[in-house]
């Protein structure tokens, strides 16, 4: 038994924080998108967060992105008959992303992160002092 | 001559013990996002005493702590360490681990019983948890602290100071 887990079990936080902002960087970056690769305004993504169990009788493995979840939110339709993609009567279906709740979210996400590097520096300095019996 | 007394034995298991707590914690924060989560706790501390107070019980004598007459501290919750009781851990205990409670101690994780607070069904309350890890840290400097004075005192034996 040792700290190393610890410090794999931040680490994988970390990285699951990390692809979270590259979410919601992707979603900031798609917030006027009205076309998309699958047909109509870009829809919002959310990663899934899941529990890593570290073997089949406990948790303690961290935590994973398993998958990306499209925002089911309608789309905001905003009358502008001067853009390409606005239909007959002059709307337009807009991505159903709003620049506020990423903003929340992405505080969420970079606090989350620090939490964790601060779990992993709190590991590295218990490890140091383990080291110190050696002295 | 046994160099590393009994008591370091049991320090080292609860260095073992922070460390699996410190692992839970770390858990816990990973997963602060992640909904449904149930946190994981570790309590190792009165396990490990029992472990202790069965290890310190003399040989054959019950290892029933409610006996009156086990030969365990009198105060519930402590362990007094009597050299004499305690079975050497070095040597032939190896071969008698099955026997030695201190030798197979496991600290263990368990998920929490507290109800959800948040609406994603999440456990983790995060503030706890880092208040947790600070006072674990520095219950294992304080277990390391004393395992140093324990080499220490051994060490100035050694040079014969």
């Amino acid at each position: 038994m040792s700290l190393d887990n610890v410090l794999d079990v931040s680490a994988s936080a970390m990285s699951a924080n990390r692809f979270w902002l590259e979410r919601i960087s992707n979603n900031m970056a798609n917030a006027n998108s009205t076309h998309s690769v699958a047909g109509g305004p870009y829809q919002r993504e959310v990663p899934v967060f899941a529990e890593v169990l570290a073997n089949e009788t406990g948790g303690g493995g961290g935590v994973e992105a398993t998958s990306v979840m499209k925002d089911p939110t309608p789309f905001p339709v905003v009358y502008n008959p001067g853009h390409p993609d606005a239909d007959a009567r002059g709307f337009v279906r807009m991505p159903n992303v709003n620049i506020v709740n990423e903003m929340v979210d992405m505080i969420a996400a970079s606090r989350t992160y620090e939490a964790n590097i601060t779990v992993s520096s709190a590991a590295k300095n218990m490890m140091n002092k383990a080291m110190d019996i050696a002295k | 001559m046994e160099f590393s007394s009994p008591m370091v034995h049991a320090l080292e298991r609860s260095l073992d013990g922070f460390s699996l707590r410190h692992q839970a914690i770390a858990h816990n924060i990973a997963n602060v996002n992640t909904p449904n989560y149930v946190n994981q706790n570790v309590s190792f501390e009165q396990s490990l005493v029992d472990a202790l107070a069965d290890q310190t019980a003399p040989r054959g004598a019950s290892s029933d702590p409610l006996d009156p007459n086990t030969d365990l501290a009198s105060i519930p919750g402590s362990v007094e360490f009597k050299l004499g009781n305690m079975r050497p851990m070095a040597g032939a205990s190896v071969t008698d681990g099955h026997n030695n409670p201190l030798l197979t101690w496991q600290p263990h994780m368990v998920k929490s019983s507290e109800p959800a607070q948040r609406l994603d069904g999440n456990r983790t309350p995060v503030e706890t948890e880092v208040s947790g890890m600070v006072s674990n840290a520095v219950k294992y400097n304080a277990v390391v602290a004393v395992i140093q004075k324990e080499f220490g005192i051994l060490k100035n034996i050694a040079q014969a100071k």
